[in-house]
């Protein structure tokens, strides 16, 4: 059996974890147990694992879009903006929308250094927002003619007499397809980029007071185009079915590319599978579990599950919710926790949700803008068009020093400071072991099950021996709150 | 607010492939030497804010064009005039032989220039540019005008260099947030403004006697991951061991062996050449940045073991000279209380020239502190740059307030080792290359027209210098073919 059969406290942890930024904080003392967390628990208990599972997704589409719904941000304060979002990961209960919301951030990657318009990205941002857990196709659609998009692949450049193929290309190379198939093929020639490019003109972009995207006949490209016709060169083995003729003149016009896309989906790869269900999939489980070995060339071990995974997406009509519901009730979702580095936003909110940690003042401005930007991940500012890459990237020197500065600094402090978390919350000062605090934290934080060297490690920090007196406030300041400090830089506490 | 706290963090390698520097390097050097090091330093100087690349290297004369006509022309405040200009000639403009001098504060480098240690690459821009620092900025530092690239040109260079070698720091980077210029894919890159400040991130903050304590289980930890567990957790493991190991050594790398930085920083009231006094170190940034690269290239202490680290970044700003960027003051006259006014950042006396004399005096100081160890400056490469070069006309009423506006190309210098200095066989050749823009032949906005790629500089560094090859030095500038242009010869 593929799924799940039952969902442990353990494992509802991992969920949270992976389908949002982490538990809440709150915390049983008496059971050592983070609550939400156990009540997740629980429901699955009641209802079954597919029954928590649709808790979690349980949202209405969200259009939430900036801080004042827009009216208090002056173009180009970004900080804002990236406070605002940021804020919405930290506090949102149900964390899977704002996930998911930063999954299509990364896939769509835009980024504010050429759009230049605080608005434009904070409207795209909103899109995704809109359709987190909804219809995929009918999401490139939308952002084929977004303002933002429209600024950052050219496509408001993009006209008849002077085509330009950014857009077109990245639309499929980034977006749905791939330029490789999982067998090394590709999957489209040079050829389907230009006539693409041809079936996408003749959208401009204006902004006044106003954001103004309009379609322009007299700039588009209204003759016939062939795509995905085999090109002996580039795609010997393309599947001839792929084959789809956009007709002159095709009416509506302005709703020429909607043909286009939907084309693109219907695309077979050369193992006679849906490309783009393939290519949306596999990005997905890295992004929420592990990078999958699918390619020609390496074992397949995940070929199976990729390929399950992308059948019930396409059946589903290509929607996000129902391939995440899937994907969280795999058991291969659950297998390894230790398989992909934390991203920069994960590892930030994720300390201060588990914790309950507070931000306020300096600390509170810096942290979108600045400290997420010092870790390798500004928010609304991917590197390229290649986004951020993850796992390997995130650790430089550089970015995993901003880590563990920020970790000392929510570690170290109480909760008045500019940054800081009440590490009273989580202890009992009756206990007198070391064991049992290191436990308590070591929980807390995960469940993270360290070796017996590095639990040895956790013990000698607190102290040689037992007993040790929890209700020494010095004690407690520096031993406790390093002990904070040390599984915060836990190699394992950085993957998940 | 705690106080920022830097450590030595070493990064994943991705795969095993590296290009090995040419065997003759490595042959010649006496130690064991670190994973990725190439036997040789190079030093990049940023120029931050768009160096006014025609008051830096000044026209004397027209020879077969008009550069020194249209200079007195469109350039009556802030123009120098010729008869200062005497003591700091080079040589000519290859394009049209018109004579050609450094501006008139900049004595040192004119010295390192008659020794032949000193290239001066004229008209140096980027084709696809923009007039926006920030933007002109990432191209320079992504060597890719298209700026659909997301990681720096050095960072690509050190991914090279040191790809397997986790434990390596490649580079350091002398302010406290890494410049995009090191974005790469491995990149093992430190970055400080104060090697004072260098410490393990938990100095004090759990008690000073803690701190042992602490750097031990953390220690401890990593080394254990860093053999045990999935791919990523060994991977985290590696790299933090390996900070630990560094950060004591690199914290007694000693600044006091700087011994001309220091003069020059620690200067009198009359200052070395007559620029200041003591107390303001705002004038020492690129001298107090160079300082800490030497103590770094010394290596730790005692014994100078060395560090392992051999590409650095220091930086000075203020070359935005938008408005005022002054006149002329020639040194013999200067009264004590204009010394005392150059203290200042911002004034209306030679803006533009304290920052010529900041940056020769400093990398002077810098290269006979190389000279005076007796080994660095044979094998030791400094390179200057900025995002852009400024406005052939000067705006504003021909007054103190006049400056210049954002502009295009303009020189750049490299210093290093001469055919008899270098320890191996590459070595700069010094002289004049590139061309000198026509001042009187701008492009649509009153700008110099580009007369060598920016990426033809790199080239010539990545592959003659740090001994790349050509078709990885292609790589690393994203296709461009290079043509060599002989500031450094193999």
């Amino acid at each position: 059996m593929p799924d799940i059969v039952t969902l442990d406290y353990d494992m509802a942890a991992h969920l949270l974890l992976r389908a949002g930024f982490g538990h809440n904080g709150r915390y049983d003392r008496d059971t050592g147990e983070a609550t939400e967390v156990r009540d997740l628990a629980d429901l699955a208990s009641a209802l079954g694992p597919a029954g928590a599972i649709d808790d979690l997704m349980d949202f209405n589409v969200s259009r939430a879009k900036g801080p004042g719904n827009l009216k208090g941000l002056v173009d180009g304060d970004f900080p804002k903006l990236e406070r605002w979002w940021i804020n919405r990961m930290l506090k949102k209960k149900k964390g899977l929308r704002e996930k998911m919301v930063l999954f299509l951030h990364t896939h769509f990657a835009t980024s504010g250094d050429k759009v230049g318009y605080s608005r434009h990205m904070a409207v795209q941002n909103a899109l995704f927002r809109e359709f987190a857990v909804g219809d995929f196709r009918e999401l490139v659609k939308r952002i084929t003619v977004d303002a933002a998009m429209l600024i950052w692949l050219d496509v408001k450049l993009n006209e008849a007499a002077a085509p330009n193929e950014n857009y077109a290309r990245e639309l499929q190379e980034l977006f749905t397809l791939g330029v490789y198939d999982f067998a090394g093929e590709r999957n489209y020639a040079q050829k389907d980029v230009v006539r693409a490019a041809r079936a996408l003109s003749g959208w401009t972009e204006e902004t006044s007071n106003k954001i103004i995207v309009e379609f322009d006949i007299d700039r588009h490209d209204t003759g016939s185009k062939v795509i995905y016709a085999p090109v002996l060169g580039e795609t010997p083995n393309q599947d001839p079915a792929n084959e789809f003729t956009i007709p002159a003149n095709y009416s509506p016009p302005e709703e020429e590319y909607q043909f286009l896309v939907d084309k693109i989906f219907d695309h077979v790869d050369t193992e006679g599978r849906p490309t783009a269900a393939r290519f949306i999939t596999r990005r997905m489980w890295k992004f929420f579990a592990y990078e999958p070995e699918v390619d020609v060339g390496t074992p397949r071990a995940d070929l199976t599950l990729i390929d399950e995974l992308a059948d019930v997406f396409k059946n589903s009509g290509y929607n996000l919710g129902a391939l995440l519901r899937a994907m969280f009730l795999r058991t291969e979702f659950y297998a390894d926790t230790t398989r992909t580095i934390k991203s920069p936003a994960e590892y930030l909110v994720g300390s201060l949700r588990m914790l309950r940690g507070k931000l306020s003042g300096e600390q509170k401005n810096d942290v979108g803008s600045d400290t997420l930007a010092r870790m390798g991940q500004e928010l609304f500012f991917p590197p390229d068009v290649f986004s951020w890459r993850g796992n390997e990237a995130w650790i430089t020197t550089q970015t995993f020093l901003e880590r563990y500065e920020f970790a000392r600094n929510l570690a170290a402090t109480n909760k008045g400071s500019e940054i800081g978390h009440d590490v009273y919350d989580y202890i009992d000062v009756d206990e007198n072991t070391r064991q049992q605090v290191v436990n308590r934290f070591l929980k807390l934080l995960g469940p993270l099950s360290v070796n017996p060297a590095t639990n040895t490690t956790l013990l000698s920090w607190l102290g040689p021996a037992d007993p040790i007196d929890l209700t020494d406030d010095e004690f407690v300041d520096v031993k406790v709150r390093g002990l904070v400090n040390l599984i915060l830089t836990l190699p394992h506490y950085n993957t998940h | 607010m705690f106080n920022r706290r830097q450590f030595v963090k070493a990064s994943m390698a991705a795969s095993a492939a590296s290009a090995f520097p040419s065997i003759w390097w490595r042959a010649r050097q006496a130690s064991a030497l670190e994973p990725c090091e190439t036997g040789v330093n190079l030093v990049i100087v940023q120029l931050e804010g768009g160096n006014d690349g025609v008051n830096t290297v000044i026209p004397m004369s027209n020879g077969t064009g008009m550069n020194y006509s249209t200079y007195t022309t469109l350039r009556p405040y802030i123009g120098i005039p010729v008869s200062e200009l005497g003591p700091t000639q080079v040589g000519n403009d290859p394009l049209h032989s018109g004579q050609l001098a450094l501006h008139p504060h900049m004595v040192g480098l004119k010295s390192l220039y008659n020794s032949g240690n000193l290239a001066v690459i004229l008209g140096v821009h980027s084709l696809d540019t923009s007039l926006s620092h920030e933007i002109a900025e990432l191209i320079w530092y992504r060597a890719d005008p298209a700026l659909t690239v997301g990681t720096g040109w050095m960072g690509r260079t050190i991914g090279q260099l040191c790809a397997g070698q986790q434990a390596a720091v490649a580079a350091v980077d002398t302010q406290s947030e890494l410049t995009p210029l090191f974005a790469g894919p491995n990149a093992s890159v430190l970055a400080f403004d104060d090697l004072g400040d260098l410490g393990f991130p938990v100095q004090d903050t759990f008690g000073s006697m803690e701190t042992g304590d602490y750097k031990a289980a953390f220690g401890t930890i990593h080394n254990n991951a860093a053999t045990t567990g999935t791919t990523m957790i060994q991977a985290i493991g590696a790299a933090g061991a390996a900070t630990v190991a560094k950060v004591d050594a690199y914290a007694t790398a000693n600044e006091d062996l700087a011994v001309n930085l220091n003069d020059l920083i620690n200067g009198d009231a009359n200052g070395s050449g007559g620029f200041g006094v003591v107390g303001f170190p705002q004038r020492f940034e690129l001298a107090r940045g160079l300082r800490t690269v030497f103590a770094l290239m010394k290596g730790a202490q005692p014994g100078n073991v060395p560090l392992g680290c051999r590409i650095f970044r220091v930086r000075i700003g203020g070359f935005d000279s938008h408005s005022e960027q002054g006149n002329h003051i020639p040194l013999a006259t200067k009264s004590i209380a204009e010394k005392v006014m150059d203290n200042n950042d911002f004034g209306e006396l030679e803006f533009h020239g304290r920052l010529m004399h900041r940056v020769s005096s400093a990398i002077s100081a810098f290269w006979q502190d190389c000279v005076d160890d007796g080994a660095l400056y044979k094998n030791t490469v400094i390179m200057t740059f900025s995002e852009f070069g400024r406005r052939i006309e000067e705006n504003g009423n021909a007054n103190q307030n006049s400056g210049t506006d954002h502009g295009t190309a303009a020189p750049m210098f490299v210093i290093g080792p001469n055919a008899v200095q270098s320890l191996g066989p590459t070595h700069v050749v010094g002289g004049m290359y590139g061309a000198y823009p026509e001042l009187d032949q701008p492009d649509d906005d009153g700008n110099l027209v580009i007369q060598l790629d920016f990426r033809d500089f790199y080239a010539e560094i990545i592959n003659r210098w740090l001994g790349l090859s050509a078709p990885t030095t292609q790589s690393i500038l994203n296709g461009w073919s290079y043509t060599p242009q002989g500031f450094l010869v193999p």
